[in-house]
């Protein structure tokens, strides 16, 4: 561990720029799920330039990114979450306390998107496409899984993100329990 | 002189408590090479719990996920890792060779080397929705929306990866087979372990085989493996019960236990090399490109299968039948296990994963330390690092998955 933190200050040191590539660099990843083992990313170490996110990072994000630094430009992201361009959000009203009861969906409910398909959210599955950056082309979704935020948060802010989510949802008492749901690829923090 | 891999991730830890729906999305964390594989077998353990009986048409997606998972992870070990020892090895190509040097080998080769990297990826991308840590597998079955479309790409995406193989593999035998294989690579005396269904290669389904000393074997189910190795998931390490051989999976145990590959070409193919290579571990690189060339015929062979244009319900996961389950498959680097137990609240109380590296560790070790010991009376330290790395690359070690 020691060791991985000196390799990457050496690499601050001596590149112009530094990017974290994928989740667990940008965030700390699926370790966050670990009670005994420091996850974090690597911009609590060093001073980044950006990042490119995901578990793993869309090839298009990926390429659009390269295509921007080989121009000379900074990566950009988009600043919208995956609800903003899902499929499925037509029919979801976001006005309304949901039920959920559901991390997955069954085999025997796991629907096709046709027009008729029905956001998540509205079937009792949670779904964390609104406190998830867009950028995978709702991949999961597209196979009828639902999102478990592996893009990572849209803002800075994510716990106040998380808890406006939270106070437009009803979870089960189940669910609340659960823990790693939220904070599966980050570790909560106070300040970002 | 030791192989140690320092870094320790728990998984095990991190799934006790976990629902069984949401087990296989985390543990393809595990890799980002044998990430098909991971979240195959956990499916395959929760279906043991549910006594669910998968439907055949999400059986052979899960198996084309797993070729095109194996296309990338075998060229990609082939190329960059096994290639330029080899060349170094029988002094076809004198200086060690860097990256750039390999690259300008021979540019057929890379550009051939390439299209295979980037068909599996497509492969897995087609059929897993992410070419990484696959989206379809998930416990009862494949959630897949065939079009008639995606199949006739992978079609032909397989023939691509059929013809390149054949140049690969006719130039390999031209380069490699007229040598004989170097003693100092020779696997001492082992249990080779691996799955095989019927004596025939099959890295899906079958019965787990030890065999022992180049003759014996020991055939077993499933459930029975800890007659044979064991572990306890809060200490490293697997527990063996043959405590005077080492064990071995991959490519080579794979091809002591199977009898055949199911393919005319292939023993063709196989005959050109001496016996001899049989126990040597810079066989595997030959072994690598052979399985792919099996599991490309193979998934040609699955996609003109007409179940896959059928639309196939997949079951409501209900009751839970047995609080433990156990799942299997080979992974491209060799078996791999996971045990599974829950609570009386359906969540996992506890998880054994036995992963290929990890059983191959203390062989690898062995190996090490006795080439290194011979090494030393006439090499300087230096030398005798970068020689034993040789061994150590041949068994295509997976640190991601062995630091679980
Ligand atoms: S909550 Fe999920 S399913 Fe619903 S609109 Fe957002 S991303 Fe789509
Ligand atoms: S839908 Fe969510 S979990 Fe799936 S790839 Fe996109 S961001 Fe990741």
């Amino acid at each position: 561990m020691d060791s991985q933190i000196e390799l990457l200050k050496e690499i601050r040191n001596n590149a112009k720029k530094v990017y974290a590539l994928g989740t667990c660099a940008a965030f700390g990843g699926i370790l966050s799920l670990s009670e005994k083992k420091k996850a974090g990313a690597i911009s609590d170490i060093v001073q980044i330039d950006g990042i490119i996110p995901g578990c793993p990072p869309p090839l298009k994000l990926i390429g659009n990114c390269l295509i921007r630094l080989i121009e000379n430009k900074e990566i950009e992201l988009s600043e919208k979450n995956l609800c903003s361009s899902c499929p499925l959000r037509g029919n979801n009203n976001m006005l309304f306390e949901k039920q959920i009861y559901k991390l997955n969906p069954s085999g025997d409910e796991i629907m096709s998107l046709d027009e008729n398909s029905n956001c998540f959210l509205n079937n009792g599955i949670l779904c964390l496409g609104p406190i998830t950056r867009e950028g995978c082309d709702y991949k999961c979704i597209e196979y009828g899984i639902p999102c478990e935020g592996c893009l990572g948060p849209v803002s800075k802010d994510y716990t106040s993100n998380l808890i406006n989510f939270l106070s437009l949802v009803n979870l089960s008492k189940d669910l609340r329990k659960y823990k790693g749901i939220f904070y599966r690829f980050s570790k909560p923090k106070l300040k970002w | 002189m030791e192989f140690e891999i320092s870094a320790f991730r728990g998984f095990e830890n991190i799934l006790i408590g976990k629902k069984l729906s949401d087990v296989p999305k985390i543990i393809s964390r595990i890799c980002g090479l044998c990430h098909a594989s991971q979240t195959i077998v956990s499916c395959k353990g929760i279906e043991e719990m549910y006594k669910i009986k998968v439907n055949r048409q999400s059986i052979l997606i899960r198996r084309l996920l797993m070729s095109g998972e194996l296309l990338k992870s075998h060229t990609m070990h082939y190329f960059f890792q096994s290639l330029p020892d080899l060349l170094n090895i029988f002094d076809i190509y004198k200086k060690p060779l860097d990256v750039n040097d390999l690259i300008k080998f021979h540019p057929q080769l890379t550009s051939h080397i390439y299209d295979i990297i980037k068909i599996g990826n497509d492969i897995d991308y087609l059929f897993g929705g992410r070419s990484v840590h696959t989206i379809t597998p998930i416990p009862g079955g494949t959630v897949y929306r065939p079009s008639q479309n995606k199949k006739n790409i992978i079609k032909k995406y397989f023939l691509k990866v059929l013809s390149n193989l054949e140049w690969i593999i006719e130039n390999y035998i031209d380069l490699f087979s007229k040598f004989n294989p170097p003693e100092d690579f020779i696997i001492p005396n082992v249990n080779f372990l691996s799955l095989n269904n019927n004596r025939s290669y099959d890295r899906y389904d079958g019965i787990i085989t030890i065999k022992k000393d180049l003759a014996k074997r020991q055939d077993f189910g499933l459930e029975e493996y800890f007659n044979y190795f064991d572990k306890d998931p809060t200490i490293r390490g697997i527990d063996f019960a043959d405590k005077d051989h080492n064990f071995l999976v991959g490519p080579i145990s794979r091809n002591q236990v199977v009898e055949s590959y199911g393919s005319d070409e292939i023993s063709e193919y196989l005959s050109l090399f001496d016996k001899k290579w049989r126990n040597n571990i810079l066989y595997a690189p030959f072994l690598r490109l052979i399985e792919m060339y099996v599991e490309s015929q193979n998934s040609l062979k699955i996609l003109e299968d007409p179940i896959l244009k059928s639309t196939i319900p997949l079951p409501n996961l209900k009751s839970i039948i047995s609080r433990e389950g156990i799942g299997v498959v080979e992974a491209p680097r060799g078996l791999l296990i996971h045990h599974y137990r829950i609570n009386n609240k359906n969540v996992l109380e506890e998880a054994k994963l036995f992963i290929a590296t990890e059983i191959n560790i203390p062989l690898i070790n062995e190996m090490i330390s006795n080439y290194a010991r011979k090494l030393y009376e006439r090499e300087d330290l230096n030398t005798v690092k970068k020689e034993i790395q040789k061994i150590i690359r041949a068994f295509d070690p997976c640190i991601s998955c062995a630091t679980h």
